[in-house]
Protein backbone atom coordinates (compact mmCIF):
# COMPACT_ATOMS: atom_id res chain seq x y z
CA UNK A 1 0.00 0.00 0.00
CA UNK A 2 2.92 1.99 0.76
CA UNK A 3 4.54 1.82 -1.88
CA UNK A 4 1.59 1.90 -4.70
CA UNK A 5 1.46 5.62 -2.82
CA UNK A 6 4.89 6.60 -3.46
CA UNK A 7 5.44 5.91 -7.16
CA UNK A 8 1.95 7.76 -7.38
CA UNK A 9 3.50 10.90 -5.67
CA UNK A 10 7.10 10.75 -7.94
CA UNK A 11 4.63 10.11 -11.08
CA UNK A 12 2.67 13.33 -10.65
CA UNK A 13 6.03 15.24 -9.47
CA UNK A 14 7.38 14.20 -13.14
CA UNK A 15 3.73 15.48 -14.87
CA UNK A 16 4.04 18.71 -12.96
CA UNK A 17 7.93 19.38 -14.01
CA UNK A 18 6.87 18.54 -17.69
CA UNK A 19 3.87 20.92 -17.36
CA UNK A 20 6.43 23.48 -16.01
CA UNK A 21 8.54 22.73 -18.32
CA UNK A 22 6.42 23.11 -21.73
CA UNK A 23 4.76 26.35 -20.41
CA UNK A 24 8.43 28.07 -19.89
CA UNK A 25 8.89 26.80 -23.67
CA UNK A 26 5.22 28.44 -24.68
CA UNK A 27 6.36 31.07 -23.14
CA UNK A 28 9.95 31.50 -24.75
CA UNK A 29 8.05 31.47 -28.15
CA UNK A 30 5.48 33.46 -27.39
CA UNK A 31 7.35 36.62 -25.29
CA UNK A 32 9.06 37.81 -28.38
CA UNK A 33 5.89 37.99 -30.37
CA UNK A 34 4.36 39.83 -28.10
CA UNK A 35 7.22 42.45 -27.80
CA UNK A 36 7.35 42.51 -31.33
CA UNK A 37 3.39 43.36 -31.32
CA UNK A 38 3.43 45.20 -28.70
CA UNK A 39 6.11 47.73 -30.19
CA UNK A 40 4.79 47.58 -33.88
CA UNK A 41 1.43 49.03 -32.27
CA UNK A 42 3.26 51.58 -30.61
CA UNK A 43 5.28 52.99 -33.41
CA UNK A 44 1.64 52.33 -35.71
CA UNK A 45 0.37 55.04 -32.85
CA UNK A 46 3.36 57.51 -32.73
CA UNK A 47 3.42 57.36 -36.54
CA UNK A 48 -0.46 58.78 -36.15
CA UNK A 49 0.10 61.26 -34.00
CA UNK A 50 2.57 62.88 -35.69
CA UNK A 51 0.79 62.76 -38.48
CA UNK A 52 -2.17 64.15 -36.96
CA UNK A 53 0.37 66.67 -35.76
CA UNK A 54 1.11 67.46 -38.59
CA UNK A 55 -2.63 67.62 -40.07
CA UNK A 56 -3.51 70.30 -37.56
CA UNK A 57 -0.36 72.33 -37.51
CA UNK A 58 -1.31 72.55 -41.58
CA UNK A 59 -4.51 73.67 -40.64
CA UNK A 60 -3.65 76.23 -38.24
CA UNK A 61 -0.89 77.71 -40.70
CA UNK A 62 -3.22 77.85 -43.69
CA UNK A 63 -5.58 79.95 -41.42
CA UNK A 64 -2.24 82.20 -40.14
CA UNK A 65 -1.11 82.83 -43.70
CA UNK A 66 -5.40 83.10 -44.91
CA UNK A 67 -5.42 85.94 -42.58
CA UNK A 68 -2.51 87.93 -44.41
CA UNK A 69 -0.12 87.29 -41.57
CA UNK A 70 3.46 85.87 -41.60
CA UNK A 71 4.00 81.85 -40.03
CA UNK A 72 6.06 83.50 -36.63
CA UNK A 73 9.23 81.96 -35.34
CA UNK A 74 7.22 80.42 -32.73
CA UNK A 75 5.19 78.21 -35.05
CA UNK A 76 8.15 76.85 -36.81
CA UNK A 77 9.66 75.74 -33.58
CA UNK A 78 6.82 73.87 -32.77
CA UNK A 79 7.19 71.67 -35.75
CA UNK A 80 8.98 68.28 -35.77
CA UNK A 81 12.69 68.47 -36.97
CA UNK A 82 13.45 68.95 -40.51
CA UNK A 83 9.82 69.78 -41.45
CA UNK A 84 9.41 71.72 -44.55
CA UNK A 85 6.37 74.26 -45.27
CA UNK A 86 5.31 75.43 -48.32
CA UNK A 87 2.67 77.75 -49.04
CA UNK A 88 1.16 78.17 -52.24
CA UNK A 89 -1.68 80.52 -53.92
CA UNK A 90 -4.54 79.19 -55.81
CA UNK A 91 -6.62 82.23 -56.51
CA UNK A 92 -8.74 83.27 -53.35
CA UNK A 93 -6.99 80.28 -51.58
CA UNK A 94 -4.11 79.20 -49.70
CA UNK A 95 -2.71 76.07 -49.45
CA UNK A 96 0.22 75.06 -46.88
CA UNK A 97 1.57 71.63 -47.26
CA UNK A 98 3.75 70.10 -44.03
CA UNK A 99 6.40 67.68 -45.18
CA UNK A 100 8.74 65.67 -42.31
CA UNK A 101 10.73 62.43 -41.79
CA UNK A 102 9.31 60.32 -39.62
CA UNK A 103 12.56 57.97 -38.38
CA UNK A 104 11.85 54.52 -37.56
CA UNK A 105 13.19 52.80 -34.55
CA UNK A 106 17.15 53.93 -33.83
CA UNK A 107 18.89 56.61 -36.26
CA UNK A 108 21.60 54.19 -36.89
CA UNK A 109 19.03 52.07 -38.54
CA UNK A 110 18.19 55.09 -40.90
CA UNK A 111 14.77 53.98 -41.87
CA UNK A 112 12.39 57.09 -42.45
CA UNK A 113 9.05 57.39 -43.32
CA UNK A 114 7.91 60.59 -45.21
CA UNK A 115 4.74 62.27 -43.73
CA UNK A 116 3.07 64.88 -45.81
CA UNK A 117 -0.14 67.28 -44.65
CA UNK A 118 -2.00 69.81 -46.20
CA UNK A 119 -4.41 72.41 -45.66
CA UNK A 120 -6.41 75.22 -47.66
CA UNK A 121 -7.61 78.28 -46.41
CA UNK A 122 -9.89 81.11 -48.04
CA UNK A 123 -7.76 84.22 -48.15
CA UNK A 124 -9.19 86.90 -45.78
CA UNK A 125 -9.47 90.33 -47.53
CA UNK A 126 -8.23 92.93 -45.30
CA UNK A 127 -9.65 96.20 -44.85
CA UNK A 128 -7.49 98.56 -47.57
CA UNK A 129 -8.76 95.40 -50.06
CA UNK A 130 -12.46 96.88 -49.52
CA UNK A 131 -10.80 100.30 -51.35
CA UNK B 1 -3.08 34.02 -28.37
CA UNK B 2 -0.03 34.79 -30.99
CA UNK B 3 -2.60 34.35 -33.77
CA UNK B 4 -5.07 37.37 -31.74
CA UNK B 5 -1.92 39.77 -30.96
CA UNK B 6 -0.79 39.34 -34.68
CA UNK B 7 -4.06 40.35 -35.71
CA UNK B 8 -4.03 43.62 -33.31
CA UNK B 9 -1.52 45.00 -35.68
CA UNK B 10 -4.13 45.88 -39.02
CA UNK B 11 -6.90 47.11 -36.26
CA UNK B 12 -3.99 49.25 -34.74
CA UNK B 13 -3.80 50.56 -37.89
CA UNK B 14 -7.11 50.89 -38.74
CA UNK B 15 -7.58 52.75 -35.82
CA UNK B 16 -4.80 55.21 -36.85
CA UNK B 17 -6.56 55.92 -40.20
CA UNK B 18 -9.85 56.62 -39.00
CA UNK B 19 -8.48 58.85 -35.82
CA UNK B 20 -6.05 60.61 -39.39
CA UNK B 21 -9.10 60.81 -41.53
CA UNK B 22 -11.28 62.16 -38.75
CA UNK B 23 -8.94 64.97 -38.38
CA UNK B 24 -8.70 66.22 -41.54
CA UNK B 25 -12.87 66.10 -42.33
CA UNK B 26 -12.33 68.41 -38.56
CA UNK B 27 -9.71 70.50 -39.75
CA UNK B 28 -11.56 71.07 -43.44
CA UNK B 29 -15.10 71.53 -41.70
CA UNK B 30 -13.14 74.59 -39.67
CA UNK B 31 -11.80 76.32 -42.42
CA UNK B 32 -15.33 76.16 -44.80
CA UNK B 33 -17.02 77.61 -41.99
CA UNK B 34 -14.57 80.43 -41.51
CA UNK B 35 -14.61 80.47 -45.72
CA UNK B 36 -17.89 81.09 -45.59
CA UNK B 37 -18.38 83.56 -42.83
CA UNK B 38 -16.12 86.06 -44.57
CA UNK B 39 -19.33 86.63 -46.94
CA UNK B 40 -22.00 86.67 -43.89
CA UNK B 41 -21.43 90.45 -43.03
CA UNK B 42 -21.34 92.16 -46.43
CA UNK B 43 -22.83 89.00 -48.83
CA UNK B 44 -25.04 87.24 -46.43
CA UNK B 45 -27.02 85.58 -49.29
CA UNK B 46 -23.64 84.15 -50.43
CA UNK B 47 -22.33 82.72 -47.09
CA UNK B 48 -22.94 79.29 -48.06
CA UNK B 49 -22.19 79.29 -51.81
CA UNK B 50 -18.72 80.36 -50.78
CA UNK B 51 -18.25 77.93 -48.52
CA UNK B 52 -18.97 75.19 -50.44
CA UNK B 53 -17.41 76.73 -53.27
CA UNK B 54 -14.43 76.41 -50.67
CA UNK B 55 -15.15 73.34 -50.24
CA UNK B 56 -15.54 71.63 -53.49
CA UNK B 57 -11.89 70.75 -53.98
CA UNK B 58 -12.47 67.87 -51.59
CA UNK B 59 -14.66 65.64 -53.98
CA UNK B 60 -15.55 62.96 -51.24
CA UNK B 61 -17.29 64.83 -49.18
CA UNK B 62 -21.04 66.14 -48.69
CA UNK B 63 -21.46 69.34 -47.33
CA UNK B 64 -25.21 71.04 -45.54
CA UNK B 65 -24.94 74.47 -44.53
CA UNK B 66 -26.99 76.85 -42.98
CA UNK B 67 -26.41 80.77 -42.43
CA UNK B 68 -28.15 82.82 -40.61
CA UNK B 69 -27.61 87.08 -40.20
CA UNK B 70 -24.40 86.47 -38.16
CA UNK B 71 -23.44 82.73 -37.92
CA UNK B 72 -22.96 79.98 -40.44
CA UNK B 73 -22.95 76.24 -39.82
CA UNK B 74 -21.24 73.82 -41.66
CA UNK B 75 -21.77 69.75 -41.51
CA UNK B 76 -19.26 67.66 -43.52
CA UNK B 77 -19.85 64.03 -43.92
CA UNK B 78 -17.14 61.86 -45.87
CA UNK B 79 -17.12 58.31 -46.00
CA UNK B 80 -14.86 56.30 -43.17
CA UNK B 81 -11.39 54.81 -44.66
CA UNK B 82 -12.64 50.94 -45.61
CA UNK B 83 -11.21 49.02 -42.75
CA UNK B 84 -12.43 46.64 -40.44
CA UNK B 85 -14.15 49.59 -38.28
CA UNK B 86 -16.41 50.39 -41.67
CA UNK B 87 -19.33 48.12 -41.15
CA UNK B 88 -19.23 49.99 -37.15
CA UNK B 89 -18.40 52.80 -38.44
CA UNK B 90 -19.23 53.91 -42.31
CA UNK B 91 -19.00 57.71 -42.10
CA UNK B 92 -17.48 60.32 -40.67
CA UNK B 93 -18.65 64.02 -39.89
CA UNK B 94 -17.45 67.09 -38.62
CA UNK B 95 -19.39 70.07 -37.80
CA UNK B 96 -18.17 73.43 -37.50
CA UNK B 97 -19.43 77.24 -37.11
CA UNK B 98 -18.51 80.30 -37.20
CA UNK B 99 -19.38 84.18 -37.07
CA UNK B 100 -19.26 87.87 -36.67
CA UNK B 101 -17.39 88.62 -33.84
CA UNK B 102 -18.76 91.03 -31.55
CA UNK B 103 -16.04 93.47 -31.38
CA UNK B 104 -17.97 95.21 -28.20
CA UNK B 105 -17.86 92.34 -25.64
CA UNK B 106 -15.32 90.65 -24.00
CA UNK B 107 -12.55 93.19 -24.85
CA UNK B 108 -11.26 95.41 -22.11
Amino acid sequence: MTAKKSVGLVASKHLVQRSQGFAVAEFAIVLPVVVFVAAMVLVVFSIATTQIQLESAAAHAARIVGRGDKLPDSYRNALPENTSVIVTSLGDTIEVSLQTDYTLGPTWLDRDIELRASARARLELAIEDFG
Amino acid sequence: MVLVLLASLPVAGALAELLIAQQRLTALADSTALAGAQELEFNNARSCEAAKSFASFSNSVEITCISSAAEIQVTLVSLAPKSVFTPLIPKLLARARAGIADTNTGMP
